[in-house]
């Protein structure tokens, strides 16, 4: 390892030009990584050496290959650059080590943001140059030919790079006679509509997995987080079918002229195409078009929790009852008008009442129930905060280590899920709890009414003309609180809408397939009294939660689980993907609530 | 989140009124040493202190603690602090963090004790509020037929309020974000509290201070005078706002002049209310004025400055004629006016209101938005993190991202003004009309 970074560096110096390396080392979770890059800088002779350009080559290739022709080419085009004297911009030449914690390594670096702990440490840097305005990471595993320039493009976190960059490599590639095509497949061109409708789709699924994924597809990847365009050019070695091959002394001169195109801009690419969907080299979508189905993906969400959060405070007023109150009451007028003494004995025997008929029905007014029924929110609040408290005990235990023997990840996984079904059961035995309490303090008071209207009924049969005690008792009972499932799925859905929608700003395929996954599960299910249903939805979420989806994931991709949390935790640690953090802090929470809904009693 | 507590209120209440006298105290002990508990452990999670200070939305270049710490620096050094264009914040605040900048606990401490203090004279405002409210409903009573003392819905208890000014996210964050907000909203409760109990000297003075601070609370003049009146009547009245005038004249010169000895020259005017005024920082923030200033050119600037200033001032007038029986009310309103149109707005001063407004829990229930309001407020606050990561560190979004958070933000602010004013005018006049014909019942009424 370090023998052949100390060659290159020999070489890369050989051909005069500043060359260092830099060791790391990166301790995770799960195991500790270190290695060595190679770097050097080619000062331009014409600049300041305010502003760089970066090339770029890991050892490793995607396809686990050696990097060899990629290698070769960087030090053939270090070789060339020092023979020109055109260029504006320094260029940077870095050979990286690892997975993808070399790159991360050298960028940490060269931003000044080393880490010098024992177990996770950057060496500083001692070339260095201006700016990084743009990058390119050369891919060409092995030594043979190949059909095809691929270009990958998504960074971490769903990041993109300015489509300019893709634009050039495409126009530079076309022009002189290559295949250029995204990502590591050779689509033949048709001219059947469906096929190529499926085949822009299928690149757009492809892209969108990436996204969604929050890993980047190569290496550039790391260069987005520090507001530098970056691109992967791959060398595509389709064995089937009979392509055009080349070799690699015909990609040197495309990737010198993407250099120097990149050379020569006049400033940072900054129009605003950082927001597309590719389908195609040549087509994109705008942010314009692909916004609008997430944006109603998320409205749907709010549309229903408004008329959610409209049902649980409304109650359709009675108004028949308020009717036959003013009947009764506009009788009673009547009736006392004419027999006025009767009516004066009654207004005398019930002094502390009001004593004429308009007070009479400004107390019926004072005590009537509002038309609103009472809102608790206190379970639905208590459910959303403890899932949330779930999801950060989870996502705690996910990351860090206990040092007990057998500590794996799947018994972490368990030990999340044991988590979240206390916090399941905990909800939802609250809620009964709450709710047995609830039914016996209003039977309780059924009980009072009902004693009430008897006194009230004997009193009216004994004189004709009742007095205004039994007008309260005709009134209507006050309306029962809003069942709480209403109100919890009323949070969930606006939760659902808020992260649909925010998420989507920030990783527009990672909304969409939550927002998908999530919509019609959300917005139909409720608690019912048919137990089979309620089984039905109860075994869905479960699938749909994250320990499901993993299960699914493995059984779909014959993965182990352990490989796959495996690939979500590094992802995480090594890359400082969001995938983690958005499943357990945004995923689950709603998904476990979602769960203690179904579970609570109707109404 | 209005319609939370209306069954629970009613029990609580009438539990509170039982058994509340040896309770409460214990209650209300339990919620403040748990207020502080949560800020003493934010301030000691590694970095968050120095993250939430480093928020646009919670420091801004008149509130941040940064800047007051660069201030006290230079003082300390002999350089004239207010020299440079870096610290806008008033001279006796400097003089008060003078002694214990170097020592970061007793920074916190002073933080944390201010914040407890709003949440405790809160508590006594609604206390008071109950108190003045059932009197004046005892003394309806015995005039007129009761039915509108009967209509009366029982309000929050102090503790509920002070612990929803104290647990709110805002207040939370702006603390230990160490936003110096925080004490223009210690003058302003203070001043408040004290109109209510009619004290005009400290009433005054706490006016003066907040206005001293940052200038616009100035405009909370009118209601401490409003509350300090509202008992007496005639000639006497007239005296006690001419005595009331003359006390923060008295106490804002005061103020002023202890700066000047303090810094010994008058350069902090135009650095500190000059600043506020002509909005010449521009560091992007909540408000709504940055981005108009960014895009605007030069020589229109001094009309829009003096209209969006003179738009800010405005309300005070129209506010305080309409609502003049609700002095506590207009107080509320004026400061949200503020921290929804000055030009460096913070969560800070959405905390001041939002702990204002549980005040007046009885309107509650005729709110119609509340449910979009507390939308848009927790899109906002979810979204202005996101874009400005978008904006400043990815560089794919732009300024017009934040811009419109901003926006959002505005809005939820604005749709709140308008749902409590309209609710509390609504429940004046159902209080004024009571729906005694059985036509009246089918009107547009939340209450049957």
């Amino acid at each position: 390892m370090y023998r052949r970074a100390d060659a290159v560096r020999a070489e890369l110096s050989n051909i005069g030009l500043k060359a260092a390396t830099q060791n790391y080392t990166l301790t995770t979770s799960v195991d500790t990584k270190s290695g060595v890059n190679t770097y050097a800088v080619f000062n331009a002779p014409r600049a300041d050496g305010t502003e760089a350009l970066v090339l770029s080559a890991p050892w490793i290739s995607k396809d686990n290959q050696l990097n060899t022709n990629g290698i070769a080419l960087i030090l053939s085009l270090a070789k060339n650059f020092r023979r020109h004297s055109h260029y504006a911009r320094d260029t940077i030449f870095v050979i990286t080590d690892g997975d993808s914690e070399g790159i991360q390594a050298w960028l940490r670096a060269y931003h000044g943001i080393e880490r010098t702990a024992q177990d996770n440490h950057e060496e500083s840097l001692h070339v260095r140059s201006g700016a990084i305005q743009a990058a390119l990471n050369l891919d060409f595993a092995g030594t043979g030919d190949y059909n095809a320039i691929g270009i990958f493009f998504e960074g971490v976190n769903g990041g993109l790079p300015n489509l300019d960059l893709i634009n050039t490599v495409n126009e530079i590639g076309v022009h002189r006679g290559w295949t250029v095509v995204l990502h590591d497949k050779i689509i033949p061109a048709t001219d059947n509509l469906t096929r190529k409708y499926l085949n822009a789709l299928h690149n757009m699924l492809y892209m969108m997995k990436y996204q969604a994924s929050c890993h980047p597809s190569a290496n550039h990847g790391f260069f987005h987080k520090y507001m530098i365009d970056a691109i992967t050019l791959y060398g595509v070695n389709q064995a089937e079918g009979s392509y055009y091959r080349f070799s690699v002394h015909q990609i040197g001169p495309l990737v010198e002229q993407v250099h120097r195109s990149l050379n020569n801009i006049l400033e940072h690419l900054h129009q605003s195409f950082f927001f597309y969907l590719l389908s195609d080299i040549t087509r994109y979508t705008s942010i314009g078009l692909y916004m609008p189905p997430v944006i109603i993906l998320g409205v749907s969400f709010i549309l229903k929790a408004l008329s959610m959060w409209g049902v649980s405070g409304d109650l359709a007023t009675d108004m028949k009852a308020v009717e036959q109150l003013a009947e009764r009451e506009s009788k009673e007028a009547a009736g006392s008008g004419g027999g006025e003494a009767a009516a004066a004995v009654a207004a005398s025997n019930n002094n502390n009442n009001n004593t004429n008929n308009s007070g009479s029905s400004a107390t019926a007014f004072a005590s009537l129930p509002f038309s609103r029924r009472p809102r608790p929110m206190r379970v639905a609040v208590s459910v959303i905060g403890l899932s949330l408290v779930a999801g950060l005990a989870s996502f705690q235990l996910f990351t860090s280590t206990f040092g007990f023997a057998g500590e794996t990840l799947l018994v972490k996984l368990v030990a999340s899920v044991g988590v979240c079904t206390v916090m399941v059961f905990a909800g939802v035995s609250s809620a009964m709890i709450r709710q047995q309490l609830l039914l016996k303090q209003r039977e309780g008071k059924d009980k009072g009414k009902e004693k009430k209207a008897k006194e009230a009924a004997a009193s009216s049969l004994s004189s004709s003309s009742s007095s205004s005690s039994s007008s309260s008792s005709t009134l209507p009972p006050p309306p029962a609180p809003a069942p709480d499932w209403v109100l919890l799925k009323t949070f969930i859905l606006a939760m659902a809408a808020l992260e649909v929608t925010t998420l989507s700003a920030l990783n527009f395929s990672l909304a969409v397939s939550i927002g998908v996954l999530i919509a019609v599960p959300y917005l139909m299910f409720q608690p019912t009294h048919n137990h089979v249903l309620r089984i039905l939805q109860l075994g869905t979420l479960m699938a749909m939660s994250p320990p499901g989806l993993v299960l699914w994931a493995s059984y779909l991709l014959e993965m182990d689980v352990s490989a796959i949390l495996h690939w979500i935790l590094q992802g995480y640690e090594v890359m400082g993907t969001w995938l983690l953090p958005t499943i357990c802090f945004v995923y689950w929470p709603l998904n476990l609530a979602s769960i203690v809904m179904i579970l609570l009693p109707v109404s | 989140m209005a319609a939370v507590h209306q069954t629970q209120t009613a029990s609580m209440a009438s539990l509170s009124k039982s058994e509340t006298s040896s309770k409460p105290a214990s209650r209300a002990g339990t919620v403040f040493a748990l207020a502080a508990l949560v800020r003493l452990v934010l301030f000691e999670l590694p970095g968050l202190a120095d993250l939430l200070a480093s928020r646009v939305e919670i420091s801004t270049p008149i509130t941040s603690f940064k800047r007051l710490s660069e201030g006290v620096f230079l003082f300390r050094n002999g350089v004239p602090p207010y020299s440079g264009g870096v610290v806008h914040q008033a001279p006796l605040l400097l003089g008060l963090f003078y002694p214990i900048i170097s020592i970061p606990v007793l920074v916190r401490l002073l933080y944390i004790a201010s914040d407890l203090a709003i949440g405790s004279m809160l508590s006594r405002m609604a206390e008071l509020k109950a108190s003045q409210m059932s009197r004046k409903q005892q003394h309806e009573k015995e005039n007129t037929t009761g039915s509108m003392a009967e209509m009366e819905g029982s309000t929050w208890s102090g503790l509920t309020v002070a612990s929803l000014y104290l647990f709110n996210p805002f207040t939370v964050a702006s603390c230990v974000g160490q936003s110096t907000i925080l004490f223009s909203n210690v003058a302003v409760v203070a001043s408040l509290w004290m109109g209510m109990k009619g004290n005009k000297s400290i009433a005054m003075f706490g006016v003066a201070l907040a206005a001293y601070l940052s200038l616009y609370p100035i405009m909370l003049a009118i209601p401490v005078a409003l509350l300090l009146t509202q008992h007496i009547d005639g000639e006497s009245k007239k005296r006690a706002i001419q005595l009331s005038v003359g006390f923060l004249a008295t106490w804002t010169v005061a103020l002023l002049g202890l700066s000047w000895v303090l810094v010994g020259s008058w350069d902090f005017m135009s650095s500190v209310y000059g600043t506020i005024l002509s909005v010449r920082d521009l560091t992007p923030n909540l408000g709504l004025l940055w981005y108009f200033f960014i895009e605007m050119f030069d020589h229109f600037r001094p009309f829009f400055l003096v209209v969006f200033q003179l738009h800010l001032f405005i309300f005070a007038a129209p506010v305080s004629i309409k609502l003049r029986h609700h002095p506590l009310f207009v107080a509320y309103l004026l400061t949200a006016i503020i921290g929804t149109l000055k030009a460096y707005t913070s969560v800070g001063d959405a905390s001041l209101y939002l702990g204002l407004l549980p005040l007046y829990s009885e309107v509650f229930k005729y709110m119609r938005y509340s449910f979009l309001i507390g939308n848009l407020f927790l899109y906002s606050s979810c979204l202005a993190p996101i874009f400005w990561y978008l904006w400043v560190y990815l560089g794919s979004g732009n300024a017009n991202f934040y811009y419109a958070v901003g926006l959002v933000y505005g809005i939820g602010e604005i749709i709140l003004m308008v749902d409590s004013t309209y609710a509390l005018l609504r429940r004046d006049f159902d209080l004024q009309n009571p729906p005694t014909k059985p036509e009246d019942w089918s009107r547009e009424v939340l209450q049957k």
